[in-house]
């Protein structure tokens, strides 16, 4: 259920936080910078247990019927999209004017320098950010244990209540904590060596 | 093919083109001379509306330049832009640098993009290199790169902006020798350069820029051995 957790939150994440990057970077538009740079305050400045109050909890109450499972992804992709999107906005902004210009001088649109020559390399810039904070997302999904939903935290909780043993199932959730993260950090650093020439 | 008529665009306060009118015929190799700050770049990118012009008009092929979205990727589909400092794109290999623009512009297929671009590598003499990334290759040849990726949409006009500025000394005959060609094969050409034995012996007309105005015009036996204004004696003066 972790796994799922966080495939879901970082597929959604990347998504919405692309959609957030693009809204806070798009030149002709204000209002759309303003929206993007206000969920962004609103979803980081807020702590992510609290969100995942509100959505488990609000969603019935306003006539959603969710599922656990429903309601804390949504609470982990609002939350995650939040960091993405800046992420992917200090990328974007990152890559040289010149690129822009040269792009613009072969007539592309917006859209065509947007995905032809921007984002494949603000893509790249991201990697090192994106898995850090896709690490730190799959520790963060053990906060849903806390409204009941059944992952790893919340299935050691009750391995615990059969065993009494609270050190030694502590110690083996973390270690499958680990065992997802681990992987996850290597697989980073090699698309880090594989994208990034050391030119 | 390419008229300016009085064209002005100023930076907050400071005026860097005053009034600036400038035809260049078919065929024609007009090359840009003058102090740095003398306002030739600016009035390289006010062409191709890299920069918004404040006031003037720019004509190409007796149309009018309207400076809607539109309107200007109309015009930079035929009007080629190499820079100073290359701008290729680092993801791309050299082939597929000349390739995207036909592709995304144009709607070229892989194919046929690709053994155009490898055409146009093949005229500024880096076909070898087709394979290799930006970061890969020399500055001159990064930007005789740039060079065949202008060329490869058959561009009417190629502006070229001091593209040689960058350049270690010892890379510049290379990318000087690309341009004669292509100035030799009958390309229409506006080049702002500070390569004066390029000014002298490839264009046909050379405009010396000072003060955010066109000072004086002509051939270029006339304006480098007989030069009039007093600025642009001071000019050649200072530089041979």
């Amino acid at each position: 259920m972790t796994l799922m957790l966080t495939a879901i939150t970082a597929f959604g994440g990347l998504v919405f936080g692309l959609v957030l990057g693009l809204l806070k970077t798009f030149p002709h538009s204000k209002i759309a910078n303003a929206i993007g740079a206000l969920y962004t305050y609103v979803f980081r400045g807020t702590p992510l247990l609290l969100q995942i109050f509100i959505f488990y909890f609000g969603l019935p109450i306003l006539g959603f019927d969710t599922s656990p499972l429903q309601s804390v992804s949504i609470a982990l992709v609002a939350y995650s999209s939040a960091y993405i999107g800046e992420i992917l906005r200090g990328s974007i902004q990152s890559i040289d004017k010149g690129q822009w210009e040269a792009s613009a001088s072969l007539a592309f649109t917006y859209w065509q320098q947007m995905r032809r020559v921007i984002l494949p390399q603000a893509f790249k810039i991201s990697i090192p950010p994106l898995v850090g904070f896709l690490v730190s997302i799959i520790k963060g999904t053990s906060l849903t244990s806390i409204v009941g939903y059944i992952e790893l935290t919340k299935s050691g909780t009750i391995v615990l209540q059969a065993t009494y043993q609270p050190f030694l199932v502590y110690a083996i959730v973390c270690l499958f904590y680990f065992a997802l993260c681990y992987p996850l950090s290597l697989l980073g650093s090699r698309l880090e060596r594989r994208f990034i020439p050391s030119a | 093919m390419l008229r300016i008529e009085g064209m002005s665009k100023s930076f907050g306060t400071l005026e860097v083109l005053k009034d600036v009118s400038l035809h260049v015929h078919k065929g024609e190799v007009v090359v840009i001379i003058g102090r740095s700050g003398s306002g030739k770049s600016t009035l390289l990118r006010c062409v191709n509306g890299l920069e918004p012009i404040d006031s003037g008009s720019i004509w190409f092929e007796s149309r009018q330049v309207i400076r809607t979205p539109r309107d200007l990727r109309d015009l930079r589909k035929q009007v080629g832009f190499v820079f100073q400092n290359f701008n290729l794109f680092p993801h791309l290999t050299a082939l597929q640098n000349v390739a995207l623009g036909p592709r995304v512009v144009k709607r070229v297929p892989k194919r046929e993009a690709e053994s155009r671009a490898m055409e146009e590598l093949s005229r500024v003499g880096l076909a070898d290199k087709c394979d290799s990334c930006p970061a890969n290759l020399s500055g001159g040849q990064q930007q005789r790169v740039a060079i065949a990726r202008g060329l490869a949409m058959d561009p009417k006009l190629m502006l070229f902006d001091e593209v040689t500025s960058a350049l270690d000394p010892e890379l510049i005959g290379e990318v000087l020798k690309v341009m004669e060609d292509l100035a030799n094969s009958g390309m229409t050409m506006l080049s702002v350069t500070h390569e004066m034995g390029f000014a002298r012996h490839v264009a046909d007309r050379v405009v010396f820029m000072h003060g955010g105005r066109i000072e004086e015009e002509g051939p270029p036996d006339q304006v480098f051995d007989h030069p009039e204004s007093p600025n642009l004696r001071q000019f050649i003066g200072a530089i041979l």
